[in-house]
This record gives C-alpha cells, structure tokens and sequence, in this order.
C-alpha cells in the first residue's frame, strides 16, 4: 500500500515511516498540509496519516481539502494528542477516519492500516463486481440465472471441499466468500465477443468457437489490468484466476493455456464443474436440458479428464442440493449460453 | 547541598521507547541523535518566540516537543513541554518563564543520559 505521511516534526515523520516500511508499505512524506496536497495531485495515495496541530494547513483543513479534491475514497487517519469526545467529533465532522493518539504505538498504526485496506479493499470490490456483472449481463439477458446458478453451485462445492482435510488450509471462510462473490463473473470476457457468435443461435462452427474460445483471455486481460491498479484487492486476483481458467480440463487439454491438474487454480476446477452442470441442465436451441441423472453421470464420466477428482467427489456429497438449486433457479427462457461439452461433440 | 543526579526511569520510559523503535536498536539510537539536536535547538527557538511575543508560534514549539518527546518516551520533557503548551495559550501567565527553566533543566537531564539510555535499550535487547 502506498501511503501519505504528514507531520511538521521529522522525529514523528521518521517513527511513521520506519514503522511502515518495515511493515512491507510504501511511503511518502510530507511536512505539512501544503506539501501534502501537492503529492497528492500528482501520485494515488489511498491512506492519508496526518497530524493535527501543523504550523500553515493543520490536518482537519488537510482533510476536508482531501475529501473536495479526491476521486478515488482516501481513507484519512488523525494522528492526534487531541484525544476528548469533543476533538473526536470534531475530526470526524471533517471527514477522517480514523484516529491515533501520540504517542503512537506502532503495533496500534499497523493495525490500523490493516483495517482501513480492509476497508478500502471492499469499497474497490464492491464498484469493480457490480459494474462487471451489469456490464457481462448487458450483453444478453439470459445470462442472470446462469451466473446466480453458477455462483450458487460453486459456493456449495467450496463449503463441501472445506470440510475435507485435504483442503483445510487452503478452503477457509475466505475462499468459499470470494468463490461467491466472483464466480459470476466468469465469462465476463464475453463482452468482447462478436454478437455474430455469442448470440448465434445455433452449433458453432469451428472457427466461431475459436473466436468463443477467446472470452476466457479477454476476461483475463481485463482483470490482469485491474490487478495492476488495485494490488492489494485478493478478490480480483481470485476472480482473474477464475475467469482465465475455468475452462481448462484437468487433463490438460483446455483452453486456453492447457493447464493441468495442480496448474488450474482450484477456485477455477470448482467453478468449471459449476459452470458445465449448469450448461447440461439448461436447454438449448440444440437441445432438451438434461436431468440431474444424465448430467451426473457424464461429470462422473468427465472425472480426471475434464474434471479434478476432488471438485467430482465433493459434487457428489452434494449433488441433491445442486438438483434443488437447479429447479429453485430454473430458466424461464432459453439460454443462449456457450456449453463446452456441447461444442465439442 | 548537591542535588542527586535523576535516575534514568525518571528521564526515559527505555522500555517505551524500546517498544516505539520496534526493538530496533539502531533506529532507537537515531531517534536519541535526532531529538538531542532537537533539545539543543529547542530552548532557543522557544526564547526567541516568547521574547518576540510570538505565543501561539512558542505553544506551537512546545507543543511538537511535546510529541516528539513521547515517541522518545522522554517522561519529563514531555510533561513540561505540554505544561508550558498551556500556559502559552493563557495571555500574561507567569508561569511561563519557570517552565522554560523547567525544560532547559530537562533537556539537559536527556542531554547527558544519552550514553546511560543507550546502554539501557542495549541490555534490554539482549534480554528479549
């Protein structure tokens, strides 16, 4: 995290720095309000830490002048000996954060830092899933059930997979909140995708399946590049693996990398078993939609060739929930979604 | 009849001051360097703004050593300097030339426990 430090003292400045560096932050100083307002027209800085009491521009002018100028949320934290209700709501009436009083501790500063790029990291989360998802939903109406159906299935083999040992410490509550946050945003690539093939409404051909192929880079390129804006934000690091590599197959021979086994990162060989059930249940031009049977048994049929063995295990200790999810969140109309093992047969 | 010399408890909070360097003995030692030339700058900085009747511009003064003293963890300094932060906000209080006496005597104490200090963060790193 890039942060701003403010404060007319160079020992304050100087324990504030040392105290984030050595915590792995990246910092910038500034000795008073001025100052501090010129670095931030010119670099992003998301957590402001200031004084209070400055000679010039004191840190509540600081921070109202922050809250006029800025975009992007800065989270602003008064590092402060005003410490009484009154001083409190003062600082908060002005838009700070947060509050430290001197002496500071630095354990106390780094914890305080953690909550606000906890904060900061959702406030990023929540704009980045909500203008992806309506901008993968603008592109054709029925894809709603599918994702929520998708998000569904994925969330109950995550929960499933947690309780076995082989996966403790990799499936904790974190991963099965994220799987469902961005499992629907898998096909997000398809925005770059011609009307002429997503939208046709017929088998593909070779050569527009190729072009179909293609989402998968699409979505990823586009997430590499938030990634690169928003490092700190895990969840669009986890929505960029899935997004990439939910279609690989567990053999290898998926696209678009040929990844296999242990190289498809587990968020997307749970998403990939999601995502196929749900094109078999659904009906196409095609197509019937198949039942809960026949689908069962080609993912039984697909297990460690296009499916991880685990992800097949773990959908059989819940495969009578995946049927009820499937009628819940049943199709009115038909999809038009692309099916993988449809498009290969 | 001579005045016994503080002990250094009653100067320096070491393990306070240990704690705020992170049990960096070498960024202890830096903050010491730098707040002892800070000291030394301070009493005349404060003097001229008084004499100058700069008040706000003096409790502005004491009020950064005030800081600065408790990321130092220098009890003393930092108990005169917020008593003289108040007193400079109160127009005509006497008591701000005894305090800045109080301050040049406490800075001088820091002054000269400088190598004690050093010894103390030193053994203290030792037995952590």
């Amino acid at each position: 995290m890039h942060l701003l430090v403010v404060d007319d003292s160079e020992i304050v400045l100087r324990c504030l720095e040392k105290t984030l560096v050595k915590a792995g932050h990246t910092v910038d100083k500034a000795s008073n309000g001025e100052e501090a307002l010129e670095r931030m027209r010119s670099t992003d800085y998301r957590i402001v830490i200031s004084d209070w009491d400055m000679p010039g521009m004191d840190g509540l002018t600081l921070c109202r002048r922050v809250r006029a100028m800025s975009t992007s949320y800065v989270y602003f934290i008064l590092v402060t000996s005003h410490s009484s209700a009154d001083d409190m709501v003062t600082g908060l009436s002005v838009g700070a954060d947060e509050f430290i009083i001197k002496p500071f501790n630095p354990a106390e500063l780094l914890a305080r830092v953690r909550v606000a790029e906890r904060l900061l990291a959702m406030e990023t989360r929540d704009v980045a899933l909500f203008s992806l998802a309506k901008l993968a939903e603008s592109r054709d109406s029925d894809t709603g059930l599918h994702v929520e159906r998708v998000r569904e299935y994925a969330h109950l083999l995550a929960k499933q997979m947690s309780t076995n040992p082989k996966f403790g410490e990799v499936i904790g509550d974190a991963f099965v909140r994220l799987i469902y946050e961005t499992s629907p945003l898998h096909d997000i690539g398809k925005v770059g995708i011609p009307d002429s093939v997503l939208l046709k409404p017929g088998k593909l051909t070779a050569e527009e399946f190729a072009i179909m192929q293609k989402h998968t880079l699409i979505g990823m390129q586009t997430l590499d590049a938030a990634v690169e804006k928003y490092p700190e934000a895990e969840f669009l690091r986890f929505a960029r693996d899935i997004v990439a590599s939910h279609h690989e197959r567990y053999d290898g021979s998926g696209y678009p990398r040929g990844l296999a086994r242990g190289e498809i990162p587990l968020c997307a060989r749970i998403v990939a078993l999601a995502d196929v059930y749900d094109a078999l249940r659904s009906k196409r031009v095609y197509k019937e939609a198949y039942s809960h049977q026949k689908a069962r048994q080609i993912i039984l049929k697909e297990s460690g060739s296009h499916f991880d063995p685990d992800v097949v295990d773990a959908f059989l200790e819940v495969e009578t929930q995946f049927a009820a999810i499937s009628k819940k969140l049943a199709d009115t109309t038909q999809s038009l979604a692309d099916d993988e093992l449809i498009c290969r047969a | 009849m001579a005045v016994d010399a503080p002990e250094l408890s009653q100067i320096y909070d070491v393990p306070r001051l240990f704690e705020n360097s992170m049990g960096d003995i070498e960024f202890a030692e830096e903050l010491l360097d730098r707040f002892n030339s800070r000291l030394e700058m301070i009493e005349q900085a404060l003097q001229t703004r008084v004499l100058e009747g700069d008040l706000s511009g003096a409790a502005s003064e004491a009020h950064s050593l005030k800081g600065e003293a408790g990321v130092l963890a220098a009890r003393r300094v930092q108990e005169v300097a917020e008593q003289l932060e108040r007193a400079l906000q109160i127009p005509g209080c006497a008591e701000v030339s005894g305090l800045l006496d109080q301050l040049r005597a406490a800075a001088d104490q820091c002054m000269n426990a400088n190598i004690a200090a050093r010894t103390a963060l030193s053994q203290l790193q030792l037995s952590h």
